[in-house]
């Protein structure tokens, strides 16, 4: 067996290592480039969900409602009778603008709220202004570690019953003292203990104040903010009562089976375009997404797998300082960049092909529409991505025709039979309508209408 | 401050005051029988560490304790009960090692007795 000394092992580990970093770089230009891809495929997505609503609900007219809800399945959407239920919000929005603005409390929000010369804001400083002090008492005391036991314990009073011979005894009067002399004017703990209790019913008092005024101006604050609210709403009612109504169609639109809604709307080509549109944007948004976090997560774990690995063999090496067998250095030194190259080809490919795709109109010509195999024109795989996965799932005997000449013309062919038939069937009408005229005219010398043929 | 140096302390002031202090002191007597870090057999005064290293609270468990008070209020023995463990300061100890010998002296004076 033939050996590769440990200088070139470490020669080739640090080559490795290089490589690897110019994978990593590779993997992070994507994925910065796919954010910026996929803000863009986003903003398209938007304005083509933007489109498609104002296409299917134009306004807010009951008619209008009924027809979009006819046309998009939303069957149960006209007996919400939505125009009613935004005159009554609109009524219920004046009364409440009126019911406030007569409200004392907002015709006076200026001399209520002004920061400086607001009453509400000027008795919360006064109350604290005049908190101070005894609030100083307070927080004196309460800041020494021992006060609390000592007012526990009743030190200063006759209940304090402390033996003297217990090292407590004296600690805790050599703390009585020392807060003693935090009060200047003050010669005992029980004068301090006495001050101490007042202030602490003062601060009280005033936190109650306090607390009341500030409730006072969240109140007033709140009447103010719900005023605004109400006026914007009131103001913009039909646009958002519209926008919601849209919002709540196209949301049916894009949740249900593309197939099934692109069929549906069949009878109104220029929708159904608008639907296939967003839908195929919708769906282009999450293969991008997918394709980016399965491939090269993949790809990136691969790096890392191998950067790790780089890392034993390096340590190994330098700790034993042993030559390598020479197969496992063949194995080590492998040029892997043709490797990487291939895979990311390969993503290249899959991504390019979603991204660039823009053919919404060929998902009219099939009755069971997966976005995935007309962007890829069935070519790659794509059961790691959920959607794919689940289409599969409802549609079991599905295949994919990647012919959409062939569909298209089929499609044609079909529109031009179901016109034939329905001249036919003209024809059959106009046929059976002259027969009826003849049987009437052979009734004209008794029948039933003869008088009225005669006149005529 | 650690009970070493603690004791070291109180032995100073009890001996300064005119005590004659033995260290590690097996008080027995009638139902009590524990250790004392420091005592004056003479005099009956003498001071404890009270801590949980030295296995104190087994000895001073709290009936023990309220027998071994009992005796300090009927004016039988006098012993300084060191009965904090955190923060105790050399200066904080030594105030209350002298407010303890200046109180006790007080007591023994009114009881006719000395030192």
């Amino acid at each position: 067996m033939s050996w590769v000394p440990a200088e070139r092992v470490l020669e080739v580990v640090k080559a490795q290592r290089q490589v690897l970093a110019g994978e990593q770089a590779r993997a992070a230009q994507f994925a910065g480039f796919h954010a910026t891809e996929r803000a863009k495929v986003d903003a398209e997505r938007a304005q083509a969900v933007h489109d498609l609503g104002d296409a299917v609900l134009p306004s807010l007219e009951a008619k209008v409602i009924a027809r979009a809800a006819e046309t998009v399945g939303l069957l149960g959407l006209p007996a919400e009778d939505l125009p009613a239920k935004v005159e009554a919000r609109r009524a219920w929005l004046a009364a409440r603008v009126g019911e406030v603005e007569r409200d004392p409390r907002y015709v006076q929000r200026e001399l209520l709220l002004h920061p400086r010369t607001g009453s509400l804001p000027r008795a919360i400083a006064e109350a604290t202004e005049l908190r101070a002090p005894a609030s100083e008492v307070v927080s004196t005391c309460d800041d020494h570690p021992r006060f609390e036991r000592l007012l526990e314990t009743g030190f200063g009073t006759p209940e304090f019953s402390a033996p003297w011979w217990r090292y407590s005894y004296w600690e805790d009067r050599s703390a009585a003292s020392a807060i003693v002399a935090l009060f200047p004017g003050k010669t005992t703990f029980a004068e301090v203990r006495a001050e101490y209790e007042g202030a602490k019913s003062t601060v009280a008092v005033f936190d109650a104040d306090i607390a009341r005024h500030r409730a006072e101006l969240a109140d007033v604050e709140a009447l103010v903010r719900e005023h605004a609210a109400a006026v914007d709403e009131h103001q913009h009612l039909d646009a958002r009562a519209l926008a919601h109504t849209r919002g709540r169609i196209v949301e049916h639109l894009l949740t249900s089976d593309a197939s099934l809604v692109s069929q549906r709307l069949g009878r109104a080509p220029a929708l159904r375009l608008l639907f296939l549109r967003a839908s195929g944007l919708a769906a282009k948004l999450a293969y991008l997404d997918g394709v980016e976090r399965v491939h090269v997560g993949e790809i990136a774990k691969d790096i890392e797998d191998r950067r790790v690995k780089l890392e034993g063999v390096e340590q190994r090496t330098r700790r034993r300082w042993a030559p390598m067998p020479a197969d496992k250095f063949a194995k080590l030194a492998v040029d892997r960049r043709p490797a990487y190259e291939r895979r990311w080809q390969r993503v290249g490919k899959v991504y390019e092909s979603v991204r660039l795709y823009d053919r919404w109109d060929r998902g009219r010509y099939y009755d069971d529409l997966l976005w995935w195999d007309l962007m890829t024109r069935g070519r790659y795989d794509g059961s790691y991505l959920p959607d794919v996965t689940e289409f599969h799932r409802r549609h079991p005997g599905y295949r994919f025709e990647p012919d959409t000449r062939a569909l298209a013309l089929s499609a044609a062919d079909m529109r031009r039979r179901a016109e034939e038939e329905a001249e036919d069937e003209e024809a059959a009408e106009d046929a059976r309508a002259a027969a009826a005229a003849i049987a009437a005219d052979a009734d004209d010398d008794g029948g039933p209408l003869a008088g009225r043929v005669d006149a005529s | 401050m650690n009970e070493a140096d603690g004791t070291a302390l109180l032995r100073a002031r009890f001996t300064e005051a005119g005590y004659a202090i033995t260290p590690n002191f097996h008080f027995v007597e009638g139902d009590i029988d524990v250790d004392l870090d420091g005592w004056d057999a003479a005099a009956r005064v003498g001071y404890e560490y009270i801590t949980a290293e030295a296995g104190d609270f087994k000895q001073f468990d709290a009936p023990t304790l309220a027998r071994f008070e009992a005796r300090m209020r009927r004016g039988d023995l006098f012993v300084l009960l060191i009965d904090e463990h955190e923060a105790v300061t050399r200066e904080a100890l030594d105030a209350a090692a002298r407010g303890f010998l200046a109180e006790l002296a007080r007591v023994r004076a009114s009881q006719g007795g000395a030192p």
